[in-house]
């Protein structure tokens, strides 16, 4: 360990390289089930009881960029009158991001499991 | 002010840290998010025997500059940190630097300039002194985002408590009060210069019998039926908004009008009519009526800003909340 990091800023630099490790898995697994429509918080608890915890601060914004950016479509829902949904689904763009990123988690996947 | 939950509060916050543009999306989407997650342990925003465990939940969620933070994209010229104290320091320079050009300009008509010479020159020199003004404030807070310095600051969030977000503020809302009292005087001042024009002056005894000083000059008689319509139109607008109880767009506009428009006659009034019939009483109430062209100047560029930038709590006001 060099002098600039010091035991003080090693959780913090560790957290910082698991959130780096996370982010492209977690577009993954959002793409993968938004293949069914969801609204933000059941998606939250979906990918909890998948086993991928993920903290609304990250999976709230992560959704809308993932619409501007074209491979989400979403609409707002009035069910309850008090509390209106967004609810978001894979667009076509998004279905055709989540093969290829299928396929290149699969193939990274592979090879890290050798490496390890 | 109304009373706001914890959510309304954090919402709010969240909110203050966003750009104008989609702000409204991410807090409607937020607020039904933290609702979902309230409901799911059971509890209810607006029961105040809840609010520490919502505080926990709400710590747990994120401090609000850390989720704004996550709203924005990552490269920006001033951050979620800088850019509420960004945005107020703009508004107060813009603010101070309109009401400095506003008084040259009123000076330059009294050393006797035409009128229109002074508006034209003064938005040439206005609009370049302007963009030369918020060219250095970005810059400055461009190289503070760019520095080290705000790191300490954001490794004390974990310190941050909800239960002290400050209150939203509803800018729209009207104080009751102060709205009354100015039609009051609105309406007083329409029937005292209508009814007993010829009444206005001061008052003495001279041997024995109540006569005048002085009074209004017919100079100022000639400003009275356009000083009537804009007291009219006040009294009109202002008893809308009473009865609303709220401010809307339009009738901020109208205000913002009004007020330009009162502003106007009083220059007019100060550069070509003699007041009172006797000089040094008149020059009395000629400074007078400078010091209310002034401030009405600066009551003109807060209500320009009320209408532009509804009310966003600036950063000291929310740091003197905190410390309460």
């Amino acid at each position: 360990m060099s002098d600039i990091v010091t035991k003080n800023d090693y959780p913090e630099l560790a957290e910082n390289l698991r959130m780096e490790l996370r982010r492209g898995a977690l577009v993954l697994a959002v793409l993968s089930r938004l293949q069914q429509e969801a609204y933000g918080y059941f998606l939250k608890q979906d990918l909890a009881d998948a086993g991928l915890d993920i903290n609304e601060g990250t999976l709230y914004p992560l959704l809308r960029r993932l619409e501007s950016q074209g491979f989400l479509d979403s609409e707002w829902r009035v069910i309850d009158e008090a509390r209106p949904r967004r609810y978001y689904r894979i667009s076509d763009l998004g279905q055709k991001a989540l093969k290829d990123l299928g396929d290149e988690w699969q193939s990274i996947s592979k090879a890290i499991n050798d490496i390890l | 002010m109304s009373e706001n939950n914890l959510i309304d509060r954090y919402v709010f916050e969240v909110g203050n840290h966003l750009p104008r543009a989609g702000r409204d999306d991410v807090q409607m989407e937020l607020r039904s998010a933290l609702h979902d997650m309230l409901e799911e342990h059971g509890l209810d925003p607006d029961k105040k025997a809840d609010e520490q465990k919502i505080a926990a939940r709400l710590k747990e969620f994120g401090h609000p500059e850390k989720i704004a933070t996550s709203y924005r994209p990552s490269r920006y010229l001033i951050g979620p940190q800088l850019f509420p104290i960004y945005t107020s320091v703009v508004k107060i320079v813009w603010g101070l630097m309109t009401a400095l050009y506003a008084l040259g300009i009123l000076i330059g008509g009294i050393q006797g300039g035409s009128i229109w010479q002074q508006i034209i020159s003064f938005f040439e020199s206005y609009s370049h002194t302007l963009l030369y003004t918020l060219g250095i404030i970005t810059a400055v807070f461009f190289a503070l985002e760019r520095t080290s310095v705000l790191e300490k600051d954001l490794a004390e969030e974990k310190e941050w408590d909800p239960l002290k977000l400050p209150a939203v503020k509803d800018p729209e809302r009207i104080k009751r009060g102060e709205m009354i009292v100015e039609v009051f005087f609105t309406a007083a001042a329409l029937v005292v210069f209508n009814a007993f024009l010829d009444n206005i002056g001061i008052p003495v005894i001279h041997v024995g019998q109540p006569t005048f000083l002085t009074r209004i000059s017919d100079d100022f008689k000639t400003f009275v039926p356009l000083l009537s319509i804009l007291w009219a139109s006040e009294l009109a607008l202002k008893t809308i908004v009473l009865v609303r109880s709220h401010w809307q767009t339009w009738t901020r506009a109208g205000e913002v009008v009004l007020s330009a428009a009162s502003i106007y006659l009083l220059y007019r009034i100060i550069t070509e009519a003699t007041i009172l019939d006797l000089p040094i009483v008149d020059m009395i109430a000629r400074g007078s009526i400078w010091v209310v062209l002034v401030v009405a100047s600066i009551d003109l560029i807060a209500k320009t800003f009320r209408l532009f930038f509804p009310g966003r709590t600036p950063p000291w006001r929310r740091a003197s909340l905190s410390a309460s």
